[in-house]
């Protein structure tokens, strides 16, 4: 029996069509039991909302005193929003392109590994886990804004 | 106490600053770190202001900086009223109007030396290729050409602190505000970085407020203010304890006479450890 774990969309999983490297024939043949993973489900995006926004936080956090030197130095609540946004949306894909990297990798490995197993990863799918990726990462980057928002300007004329 | 330029005919002042207050604490429980001071600073002058720890230095320079409002008062900056400018503002009014030095120089460790200057051109509204050339030129006229692209710790202090001069030169600031902009310099940089600050009063007519216990930075000053408990004192009227070198008014702090001559101390532990062995202090008449 060869398994085939894809990732693509529901409709695609429910009706086997399973569009893997692109090898029609070798689909054909292949009649085992498909495991799809989708588009994230409710629970996974909080899940990833959590880890995304305390990464961010905490990096955010060690460099707190560097925006109450932007505010010293006149950064506007506008100007900080935006630092903050281009972090979480430079982390994100970041670590879009280095999941990407490495679950190509990985489901080659797999296949390799396992002859009766293929993990196809589509193009369309990569699109779809960015864009809610960039949404987690936009939604995330609020928590530590309210943080830089607050810091006081002051702090650039303290120790550190 | 009243601190006006000695020189009548001047323009107006570039600051002026008008019975300033900032109280910490109500009632019972309130301190005044700055009490009702006034204080007016011409265009290319360099006001040293010194004091010991807690008399109220940067709290002032705060005010004056536009980062903490005053209890009452006025901070005139080019006709602008910083106390009472609306708060959305004072970044804008800091972006533009302000320049600052600080003790641990602050550049962001992830930028260039020149991408620390350009970031303040960009703060002013100067962006592109101009910010670019103006960092250029302002790191250059700090003696800073072959360090445009070096990091923060790729830096010594003394070049480190130039970087800083450079972005606080940035948005072409009327006023340049410095908290002990030589702490943390060897004698040799710090006397480097002294001159820099003069010539930037004398070459732009920038007024140059700085606060600092370091005494290398009387001899560029035009006026040197002593802060305590608050308001300014006369230093021409105050004694130097020989003990810590810290000026002291003579009225109510300890004091004792030694072969017909009287000296006065910050402090009972100054006094114990002159007492105990006045040679130590005393330089003999020949040095």
């Amino acid at each position: 029996m060869q398994r085939v774990i894809g990732i693509e969309s529901p409709a695609q999983a429910r009706h086997g069509q399973i569009n893997a490297r692109g090898d029609q024939e070798q689909r054909q043949h292949r009649q085992g039991p498909q495991v799809a993973i989708d588009e994230p489900e409710r629970g996974q995006v909080v899940i990833a909302l959590a880890v995304t926004g305390l990464t961010l936080f905490t990096a955010t956090l060690t460099k707190l005193r560097e925006y109450g030197i932007l505010k010293a130095l006149g950064a506007g609540t506008t100007r900080l929003a935006l630092t903050v946004a281009a972090q979480a949306a430079w982390s994100v894909t970041l670590a879009l392109a280095v999941a990407v990297v490495v679950s190509m990798l990985l489901g080659a490995a797999i296949g390799a590994a396992t002859p009766n197993v293929e993990v196809a990863i589509q193009t369309a799918s990569i699109v779809r886990t960015g864009i809610t990726a960039l949404a987690v990462g936009a939604l995330a980057s609020l928590i530590p804004l309210r943080r830089v928002l607050r810091v006081d300007p002051a702090t650039a004329f303290r120790r550190p | 106490m009243s601190t006006t330029p000695t020189d009548t005919t001047t323009p107006p002042a570039a600051i002026s600053v008008h019975h300033l207050t900032k109280t910490f604490g109500q009632g019972d429980l309130a301190v005044h770190a700055v009490n009702d001071i006034d204080l007016d600073i011409n265009a290319g002058e360099v006001v040293l202001v010194m004091g010991p720890s807690g008399s109220g230095k940067t709290t002032l320079l705060l005010m004056l900086g536009a980062m903490l409002r005053p209890t009452s008062g006025s901070v005139l900056i080019d006709g602008i009223d910083l106390a009472t400018a609306p708060e959305r503002r004072l970044p804008a009014l800091r972006a533009t109007h302000l320049g600052f030095i600080f003790q641990d120089f602050n550049l962001l460790s992830a930028l260039t030396a020149r991408e620390n200057v350009e970031l303040a051109c960009n703060l002013a509204g100067t962006v592109g290729r101009d910010a670019h050339q103006r960092a250029t030129d302002l790191l250059d006229r700090v003696g800073l050409t072959e360090r445009l692209d070096f990091r923060p710790d790729q830096l010594s202090g003394g070049e480190k602190q130039r970087v800083a001069i450079a972005r606080a030169l940035a948005n072409n600031p009327t006023v340049l505000l410095a908290d002990e902009p030589t702490a943390n310099l060897d004698s040799g940089h710090g006397r480097e970085i002294a001159r820099l600050l003069r010539r930037l009063a004398e070459e732009d007519g920038r007024s140059i407020v700085i606060v600092s216990h370091d005494d290398r930075l009387r001899e560029v000053a035009d006026r040197i203010l002593w802060l305590e408990d608050g308001t300014f004192r006369e230093l021409a009227s105050m004694v130097t304890d020989p003990v810590c070198g810290m000026a002291v008014e003579p009225a109510g702090n300890p004091t004792t006479i030694l072969d017909g001559t009287r000296w006065w101390f910050c402090s009972t532990h100054c006094h114990e450890e002159f007492t105990a062995d006045p040679s130590r202090f005393i330089r003999p008449p020949d040095q």
